[in-house]
């Protein structure tokens, strides 16, 4: 019984540091709190983040996670146009783009297989739950 | 010397008549013998559902097991009702073309939210009433793609006795949602009786 317990919390404590090895960011997992980019991405959904290094590993049509320095919360969305010292983005559901991103606030883009992205319906909800909550208050 | 001498064959002991009518009848049986008052289980195998039971467990039930098992039926039989009772609709939208176009279906069957276009909201309203004497907790389950574009005002909630609460459903159609697609699903309103708790 203790042995399945180390093994259970070697696994809960171990899996993000080596998702964040792997992926190459410290953010390698993050929950969707709304339905900016459904149906890509829904309400709920666990995904993957990949680190990026720089300009050169993004590209239109990626969809990438930033920090949003103006509320200090961190957003995902698909990247509609780049120049030289900023990007910008827009949520597949909404109807307005965002403001210019600088390059260093990107964090990473959506882990993908063979073209789509890795995401775990529902295993997030957790996050928006208490996201919702925190909001609330 | 020998002072005795037997004769004829041996004599195999003679069977009790409780003995024989337990080989006849298989069944406990209730006779009198030597003056005394006998009775006698049945033999035979029972074939009952807690004899299954113990059959599969290998030991007799206990009492905690029968008041688990009796726990478990009930829950069992409780999740069974709320789930008979639940109220269930349909609910659908239709995305047209253009911009700020919508075109009202409204049924009283259904959770019909009409033809809309990109952009555009609509709202339908349930009424709940409960009319018990017993708080009702208030669960509403989406399933379906239109489970994702849809809101509700009020869920995870206690209805109290005699009350009655007003939900809204709004749907907003979002810029990615295809033209001409019938985005579909369904409600689930489930009732729990909390009897207080």
């Amino acid at each position: 019984m203790l042995t399945y317990g180390f093994i259970v919390a070697g696994i809960v404590l171990g899996l993000p540091k080596f998702l964040a090895w792997s992926l190459e960011t410290p953010y390698p997992m993050a929950a969707i709190t709304s339905g900016s980019m459904w149906p890509v991405l829904k309400e709920g959904d666990l995904i993957f983040v990949q680190g990026v290094q720089g300009k050169s590993d993004i590209r239109i049509g990626d969809v990438i996670v930033y920090r949003n320095k103006s509320n200090n919360t961190f957003v995902i969305h698909r990247v509609v146009t780049m120049s030289d010292g900023t990007l910008t983005t827009k949520g597949d559901a909404n109807f307005t783009g965002d403001a210019p991103v600088a390059y260093e606030d990107v964090v990473g883009k959506t882990f993908q297989v063979l073209g789509h992205n890795v995401r775990i319906p529902h295993l997030g909800v957790i996050t928006v739950y208490a996201n919702k909550k925190i909001n609330a208050q | 010397m020998e002072n005795i001498k037997i004769i004829g064959e041996p004599q195999r002991p003679r069977k009790s008549f409780s003995a024989w009518l337990r080989e006849r009848m298989g069944q406990s049986v209730s006779v009198h013998e030597m003056g005394m008052d006998i009775t006698e289980e049945a033999q035979k195998p029972k074939r009952s559902f807690s004899a299954w039971i113990e059959k599969t467990a290998g030991r007799p039930l206990r009492l905690r097991d029968k008041i688990i098992g009796v726990l478990l039926i009930i829950a069992f039989l409780s999740a069974f009702y709320i789930a008979l009772d639940a109220n269930k609709y349909r609910a659908m939208v239709h995305v047209v073309d253009g911009e700020g176009r919508v075109g009202v279906n409204p049924t009283t069957e259904a959770l019909d939210f009409g033809d809309l276009s990109r952009g555009t909201s609509a709202v339908r309203r349930v009424n709940i009433a409960n009319g018990t004497p017993i708080p009702m907790y208030i669960i509403i389950v989406e399933t379906g793609r239109l489970a994702d574009i849809v809101d509700i005002s009020k869920n995870y909630f206690t209805l109290a006795p005699r009350a009655e609460e007003k939900i809204e459903f709004i749907t907003y159609v979002p810029a990615s949602a295809q033209v001409d697609a019938n985005y579909t699903g369904r409600m689930y309103l489930f009732k729990i009786p909390t009897f207080g708790l």
